[in-house]
């Protein structure tokens, strides 16, 4: 009775352990889902929040930091594209306060880097003939880094690729500067595969779409 | 046995149920309106959900016990809450506060024109300065064509509401700077020494300023230098008036550049002819060496050090009969070293240090000569304290040492020497208290000592602002402002006082998107102004000065890939100074001014284009054949200047390509008349047109970048470039 009592409980305390990595597991994998199939502000804000809980309850787990500063990214892209150059600050503010607690748990993670470049290219877009100078060479140097770190990251070329794009020729961007890395990163997106279902994979859509442009 | 682990599971499961709790209820803001999308959860764990499109939520937690919720939406602050998790049902309709930030915030505005990359106030970037037609890429021209200002074309400084060119004083990095212009020439414009590039934020205050600056009557120019450099470059200029090359190079945490000019003007003025006759037309050289390094995380350390040797010799009427003239020979050299440091202590404390050393030589030659060296080292601290966001306090104090002597031989050979002097120390305090977001008071109070004057002052300064919507922000401010009399009284003796202003200002300011207006209204008062009787000089002059500004911009508002701005200034002024016989309007006091700058970018030839209309009403001169004192009055003051800037790449560089051109009607602009100190034959005084060195003045430049950053595969900047 009592060896059965103790085996019991040694066995609820490992369930317990284990269903807290089971835990993070299903909430990861949900939250991820969510963010592959987002389009809209709602939807990655939604995803944003639901990473943000698991953040808050999973404090040395890099990826839902991560996944976070990415959302917010993205939320920061929408508004841009709305027009809302302002409204674009508090959410990279909000990633760039994500990214700093991944950096911490994770040095020198190409990914991590590769955000931290978007972070960069997306502070231009308040005032780009204003914020371009400080961030374009800022972002583009982090992006360097990023490649260094992983050769075969498809998001650090498509992220620098995407800078380039948007950078009048004369600064030395254009569709003609930015189709080596964009072509690189679709060459890298073609390889990729999601192995633990959990790692990131975002950016083909629109590394697309960009090469597409980039060939008018 | 097998009894008993039923009974456990089921106890535990009945456990489970019986302690599950739900909570609901509805997120809002202070007016009540529902918060879509906030987060809502339990601390450190993962229950929790997104509020719905009627701000309502819902969610179920097997937690027990005292446990934290916490709500956090974007631009909000987070919010949090004790809860008792007991099972059952808990409602809780939490309200979370906008969070108070430079978008929302009501910022202090009386007075204030920011130009800043980093500030929500902006009026004009410093890239705006650059390409503002008719200020030749010199930062006193562009702030020309703001209110507050009066166009004053033969000196090239800043002449604020009524004040001299003195009483506005120049700050870098919240140091004092001895020399912020050239050379002072007779009736030739001065420039300012330093490039608007090295700044990344311009405020230029016309009144009402922070405690923290002192020693000017009228108006602050402070200028902040830039951070970290961005990239590594090396830029080559080729300019008619000269050449120059610069390096930067940027490593992990720190940048250095270096940088240097050679400035020739005989071969310009060889093809443009000049009005004025040039026995050495200007010639000189200067070097710059700016040093970053990031101490820390959030802590920067900086050094500007600045060079310059230049001299010029031309013709200049003479002092008894302005119809001869004399030989007029000038030599300068400079020296500017100015370091900072700043580091953020805590989440409360920010901490900013500066020392800096001016050396200035100057040798005139005329019928006279006058050889003048002056030495200024200056120390300064200052503390921040963010008590919470909604009360702000800074203090700090600086101690000044200036060494001025100057060696006077007439035409006669009489010598005169002055050998001044001063340790001054001064200290401030201020305060920001946010009543609300809408509405913030600053107080503050400076107070300063000077032993070359044995004396103290004390200022007090007080603004308000109130926002009044969205856009709309009503200010106001009252200051008392001190400065020493100018070193060319003080060789009579140093048995003076300070010079005294009183501003009250009033402001209203609608800041839109892309379109900004504001109006100002000010009456200012001087006292203790010097006053001059053949040698000798007390504090027995005053004055007033009042009048209003507007200024309306508009960024693409409303035509497109335009950007324009009007300044309308109106001033009414006399004071009694100096050699005043009476009170007076002073010389460089007109009583409308007003400009247009209009900039275009033209996207297909990747081109700006722009255009600034300047105009003043007449300006008083004193006639000494009339019986009344500076009642005579010229003719108004217009000038029409062109730029353009093409970018491109050369061989791959980045290339700035620049043309302007000043005064493109040839408008015959009088800036006043000099007589003759003794009478001719007849009894009369002779006079001449005191007029701009040439009608007309052309710039071209050619500016390179060669940096493997620039041309191979990434950019300087992203997206459209208005």
């Amino acid at each position: 009775m009592k060896k059965t009592i103790i085996f019991l409980l040694s066995f609820a305390i490992c369930s317990i352990a284990f269903a807290q990595n089971d835990k993070y597991i299903a909430a990861m994998k949900k939250a991820v889902a969510q963010v592959d199939t987002a389009r809209t502000l709602d939807d990655f804000k939604a995803a944003g929040n639901m990473f943000e809980r698991i953040a808050n309850a999973e404090k040395n787990q890099w990826l839902p930091y991560y996944y976070h500063a990415y959302c917010q990214v993205m939320s920061a892209v929408d508004v841009m594209n709305h027009g809302d150059l302002k409204a674009t600050v508090p959410y990279l503010d909000k990633a760039q306060e994500s990214i700093d607690v991944a950096k911490k748990l994770l040095p020198d993670n190409s990914e991590i880097v590769t955000m931290q470049g978007y972070i960069y290219q997306g502070r231009i877009w308040e005032n780009p003939m204003i914020k371009g100078a400080k961030y374009g060479p800022k972002s583009s140097g982090v992006l360097d880094k990023a490649i260094e770190l992983d050769p075969n990251n498809p998001r650090a070329y498509y992220v620098k690729g995407q800078g380039i794009f948007y950078t009048p020729a004369f600064f030395g961007g254009g569709a003609d500067n930015a189709k080596p890395f964009l072509e690189k990163a679709k060459e890298l997106y073609e390889k990729e595969e999601r192995t633990d279902g959990l790692s990131p994979t975002w950016g083909s859509f629109y590394n697309n779409y960009l090469l597409k442009e980039a060939n008018k | 046995m097998k009894k008993s682990v039923l009974l456990f599971i089921a106890f535990f499961t009945a456990t489970i149920l019986w302690s599950q709790t739900t909570i609901k209820g509805i997120v809002t803001d202070k007016s009540g309106e529902p918060i879509i999308g906030a987060n809502v959860f339990l601390k450190d764990t993962y229950d929790g959900t997104s509020t719905e499109a009627d701000g309502s939520f819902e969610f179920a937690t097997t937690e027990t016990g005292e446990a934290i919720l916490a709500i956090t939406y974007i631009g909000f602050e987070d919010f949090e809450q004790a809860v008792q998790l007991n099972g059952g049902e808990l409602e809780i309709n939490p309200q979370i506060e906008e969070t108070a930030n430079e978008l929302n915030m009501v910022t202090i505005s009386a007075g204030a024109f920011e130009a800043s990359d980093e500030k929500k106030a902006v009026m004009l970037s410093p890239l705006d300065i650059v390409t503002t037609a008719g200020a030749t890429a010199d930062i006193a021209g562009a702030l020309n064509t703001l209110p507050g200002t009066q166009a004053v074309g033969e000196e090239g400084q800043l002449f604020v509401r009524g004040g001299a060119a003195y009483e506005t004083r120049t700050f870098i990095d919240g140091l004092f700077v001895q020399n912020p212009y050239s050379s002072r020439v007779p009736d030739i414009p001065a420039r300012g020494r330093f490039s608007p590039f090295l700044f990344k934020g311009t405020m230029f205050s016309t009144g009402g300023y922070s405690a923290e600056y002192g020693q000017a009557l009228s108006s602050a120019l402070i200028l902040n230098t830039n951070d970290l450099a961005t990239a590594t470059t090396t830029g080559i200029s080729l300019m008619t008036v000269g050449l120059g090359a610069s390096h930067t190079h940027l490593w992990d945490k720190s940048s250095l550049a270096l940088s240097g000019n050679y400035i020739n003007v005989a071969p310009y003025n060889s093809i443009v002819p000049q009005d004025r006759k040039w026995d050495k037309p200007f010639r000189g050289y200067d070097g710059q060496i700016i040093y970053r390094k990031e101490t820390s995380e959030t802590g920067i350390f900086k050094l500007n050090i600045n060079g310059s040797h230049g001299s010029l010799g031309l013709q200049t009427p003479g002092f008894e009969d302005v119809t001869k003239t004399n030989a007029f020979a000038l030599g300068n050299d400079n020296f500017y070293l100015n370091s900072s440091f700043k580091e953020i202590l805590d989440e409360h404390w920010t901490l900013r240090t500066g020392l800096s050393y001016s050396y200035d030589k100057e040798e005139i030659r005329e019928l006279f000569s006058v050889n003048t060296n002056e030495q200024s080292a200056q120390a300064k601290i200052t503390l921040t304290n963010n008590v919470g966001q909604f009360f702000k306090i800074k203090f700090g104090g600086e101690y000044l040492l200036n060494l001025y002597d100057q060696k006077f031989i007439s035409s006669a050979g009489e010598e005169f020497t002055t050998d001044l002097t001063d340790n001054y120390g001064a200290g401030f305090a201020e305060a920001d208290i946010y009543l609300s977001k809408d509405f913030v008071a600053r107080l503050g109070t400076r107070t300063e000592y000077s032993d070359m004057l044995e004396k103290w002052n004390i200022a007090p300064r007080i603004s308000l602002a109130y926002k009044t919507g969205k856009k709309g922000q009503f200010s106001l401010a009252y200051g008392q402002f001190f400065q020493t009399p100018e070193k060319e009284l003080l060789r009579f003796g140093t048995n003076l006082n300070y010079e005294k202003a009183d501003h009250y200002l009033i402001n209203y300011q609608i800041l839109g998107k892309k379109r900004t207006f504001r109006i100002e209204g000010y009456y200012k008062t001087y006292d203790n102004l010097v006053k001059q009787e053949n040698f000798t000089t007390n504090n027995s002059g005053n004055g007033h000065a009042r009048g209003f500004d507007i200024f309306y911009r508009d960024k693409g508002g409303t035509l497109k890939k335009a950007d324009f701005w009007i300044s309308y200034s109106f001033l009414d002024t006399e004071r009694d100074w100096r050699e005043f016989p009476q009170a007076a309007t002073p010389t460089f006091a007109s009583r409308h001014n007003a400009s247009i700058v209009y900039k275009q970018w033209l996207p297909k030839i990747t081109s700006s284009i722009g255009f600034t209309y300047s105009y003043a009403s007449p300006r008083p001169y004193n006639d000494p054949n009339t019986d009344g004192f500076n009642e005579g009055r010229t003719p108004a003051y217009h000038d029409l200047s062109f730029n353009i800037s093409y970018l491109t790449n050369i061989k791959r560089h980045f290339t700035v390509l620049y043309a302007s051109v000043n005064n493109i009607p040839g408008f015959k602009n009088k800036f006043g008349y000099r007589y003759s100190n003794t009478p001719n034959d007849d009894g009369t005084y002779t006079g001449i047109a005191v007029k701009p060195a040439a009608k007309r003045f052309f710039f071209v430049g050619c500016f390179i970048s060669i940096g493997q950053r620039f041309s191979k595969d990434n950019g300087v900047t992203s997206g459209d470039l208005n």
